[in-house]
């Protein structure tokens, strides 16, 4: 290298150690964080080592915690900060943000929050927390509806419908099935995000009586070759759970018992193959409209930190027999996951779609899954029944109005 | 059909219908039971096995012994989670103090309702009618804003205690007044008239001859009263921020998970927690007796 260049590197680094220096060390910061949560004992192993490791970084900052039972969190956290006192942050579903920030409840953190990270966590986490142009909080873990596939039946991933329908088809023997789906409304309407369509605009407007629509019905009743379909029975996850089953849908918090019943080396949860997809839900870290000055910055960076690898590796730990951890699924992208269950999770979710947390979703549930039913079991016609349930719909958020 | 014959057959029916309600009655409680001594602390029960298969006092010893780890003034310190020894001390605070506050303005509210004629008597004893109908969930927010108002040392009464007690008390007084109100009007005036011609004045007649011959109800005030401080915990959970203040229901609560429950140290618990109950619903037995007035009066 020319000696000439030496100066400008002196210069260049002194340049950043000054510009290091003026923004907030995390000695400086300081204040007073108090979270209120209902996490079972696993997940609190991990939120324990989660402050304890942000303690250690924030010395200056004091975090209190306080758990409260699932049924008495919501209520005790609206009375509390709706009169002016309670938590800075709350830990809770991503349904309670956007009833919460409309309550003046929750704060947007979205003038706060480090613009990076946004960009680490997953997009349908992301698109949850994001209401009414605000970031109503940050989405701590994930789960949702996925595709599990019993290796010793069905031994290879289908990449389209039409793959796992052959591979279903040419599985079914005797008293086991290729697959037996669930299309209940929960589980089956991540597939109409998979074919382009939308369920509901930012207003709670109904999206989904259209082509697309129709698709997505054309999809539920392909899963019928497939095998025989379910709508809300666990007859589905029984015979699966007794390795009759090559293909289920359901949710990633029976992976555990899955897993146990067919052995772990079996269970395998695919990445969705075109055409398909399920809802993505996560549980939020909320910022308290009673935080401020101080306070409300140690809570926001403790929000932050929640995010971090560091902290979203000691959520993802299974921990031991004698001190169980959350094994959360991590909400950011690109973690080294070590249990293989989460891993493929985090795989799955990457191609999963927002369960949409707007209040207007209820007025959904009823019409929808009754759309389904007429198409697969009385055979109706997916535009009629469709027509059938916007109408339905629209009445029902007219109501809601 | 003989009439021996018709009556063996409705006494047969009687018993059976004895039976059936005894059943009714005995079976949620030998499920308790059941679920408390099995040591798999399975988490969905769905079969009631009177003696579980590898029954055992485990679940009671775990709930007597061990700390409750999820109620901890600072989670990474064990020793300041909460034990049962110290819940229970919490409880018995609250239900005594919840007991001893409707019994004392119970007794003299109720005392004025009987014996003295005032303005708005009538409306008054209705108004105490509309509380009792009132769910006690209704007067939740106002009672937290009211007893947020007052601090002591800093702290809003309401996350204390004494701040759970005013508000339990305050929800048990109606019934207090209203039991009381009744058993005071059944005591003879003459009883009354007569301690006054003997020198005493109201309020020493009121404490030497009608609460004496009140025992029966107070002891039933006492009791509902108490069984109010022991048992809640949706108030307790909404008022309370400092684990070390945390009463034995809102732990018993804090066992209920979103997605499973330790059932059998739900249940231990469950059973523990009734027997101070039992114990001073046996105490107080021998008070419940009526007619202590009967023949105070000649003629």
């Amino acid at each position: 290298m020319s000696k000439k260049f030496w100066p400008l590197i002196v210069v260049i680094l002194v340049a950043a150690f000054v510009l290091a220096a003026c923004g907030p060390a995390a000695a400086d910061t300081k204040g007073k964080v108090v979270l209120w949560h209902s996490k079972k004992p696993e997940e609190t192993n991990s939120l324990n080592m989660i402050i304890d490791a942000f303690k250690a970084k924030y010395p200056n900052v004091t975090v209190e915690v306080l758990f409260v039972p699932d049924a008495d969190l919501r209520n005790k956290f609206e009375t509390a900060v709706a009169s002016g006192s309670g938590p800075t942050l709350l830990i809770g579903p991503a349904d309670w943000g956007p009833a919460s920030y409309d309550a003046q409840l929750v704060a947007d953190i979205s003038k706060m929050v480090d613009q990076k990270l946004l960009g680490t966590i997953n997009d349908a986490a992301l698109a949850s927390v994001k209401y009414k142009d605000a970031i109503v909080g940050l989405p701590i873990n994930i789960k949702g509806v996925v595709l599990f596939r019993n290796k010793a039946i069905i031994p290879n991933p289908a990449k389209t419908l039409d793959e796992l329908v052959a591979n279903s088809k040419a599985a079914t023997k005797g008293d086991v099935l290729g697959a037996n789906l669930e299309v209940g409304f929960f589980f089956s309407a991540g597939h109409l995000g998979a074919v382009g369509g939308t369920l509901l605009g930012p207003d709670g407007a109904p999206l989904f009586n259209d082509a697309k629509g129709v698709e997505w019905m054309e999809v539920l009743k392909k899963f019928k070759e497939a095998g025989p379909v379910e709508n809300y029975t666990d007859n589905d996850v029984n015979l699966f759970k007794a390795g009759k089953v090559g293909y289920i849908i359901d949710g990633t918090w029976n992976a555990k018992a899955l897993a146990d019943a067919i052995g772990a080396d079996n269970l395998v949860i695919d990445t969705w193959p075109e055409k398909m997809s399920g809802y993505v839900q996560n549980d939020n870290i909320y910022l308290t409209t009673v935080a401020t000055g101080d306070d409300a910055v140690a809570s926001e960076k403790f929000m932050e930190f929640f995010l971090s690898p560091e902290a979203q590796t000691f959520w993802a730990e299974v921990g031991t027999a004698d001190k169980p951890m959350a094994a959360g699924i991590p909400s950011i992208k690109g973690l080294d996951v070590k249990d293989p269950i989460a891993k493929m999770a985090v795989a799955a979710f990457e191609k999963g779609v927002a369960f949409p947390v707007i209040p207007q979703m209820g007025a959904y549930w009823d019409p929808m899954n009754n759309a389904i039913k007429k198409v697969l079991d009385e055979g109706a016609d997916p535009a009629a029944a469709l027509k059938e349930a916007f109408d339905a719909v629209t009445a029902k958020l007219a109501e809601m109005k | 059909m003989h009439n021996a014959g018709k009556k063996t057959l409705r006494q047969i029916g009687l018993q059976l219908f004895l039976l059936l309600v005894t059943a009714t009655v005995l079976f949620p409680i030998m499920w308790i039971f059941s679920l408390a001594l099995d040591s798999r602390n399975i988490d969905k029960p769905l079969e009631l096995t009177i003696i579980p298969p590898g029954a055992s006092l485990q679940a009671f010893r775990k709930v007597m012994v061990e700390p409750f780890t999820l109620l901890c003034k600072d989670p990474g310190n064990p020793s300041t989670c909460m034990t049962f020894v110290r819940l229970l001390g919490n409880s018995m605070l609250v239900a005594m103090g919840t007991a001893l506050l409707a019994v004392m303005l119970g007794a003299s509210a109720a005392y004025a309702f009987s014996r003295f004629k005032f303005i708005g008597r009538q409306a008054g004893m209705l108004a105490f009618i509309v509380l009792l109908m009132l769910p006690s969930t209704a007067t939740l927010a106002p009672l937290y804003v009211l007893l947020s108002q007052i601090k002591i040392a800093g702290e809003p009464l309401r996350a204390t205690l004494i701040g759970l007690m005013i508000a339990y008390g305050s929800g048990a007084l109606p019934f207090a007044i209203w039991n009381l109100k009744g058993y005071f009007d059944t005591v003879p005036k003459e009883l009354e008239e007569a301690a006054l011609i003997d020198g005493c004045n109201v309020t020493q007649a009121f404490f030497r001859v009608i609460l004496p011959l009140s025992v029966p109800s107070l002891a039933v005030t006492v009791l509902f009263s108490f069984m109010t401080g022991w048992t809640e915990f949706v108030m307790a959970w909404t008022f309370l921020e400092d684990p070390s203040r945390f009463t034995l229901a809102m732990a018993l609560r804090s066992m209920q998970g979103q997605y499973s429950t330790p059932w059998s140290e739900f249940a231990a618990m469950s059973i523990l927690m009734s027997i101070p109950i039992v114990v001073i619903f046996f105490s107080l037995q021998r008070y419940m007796v009526s007619g202590l007035t009967v023949g105070g009066v000649k003629g």
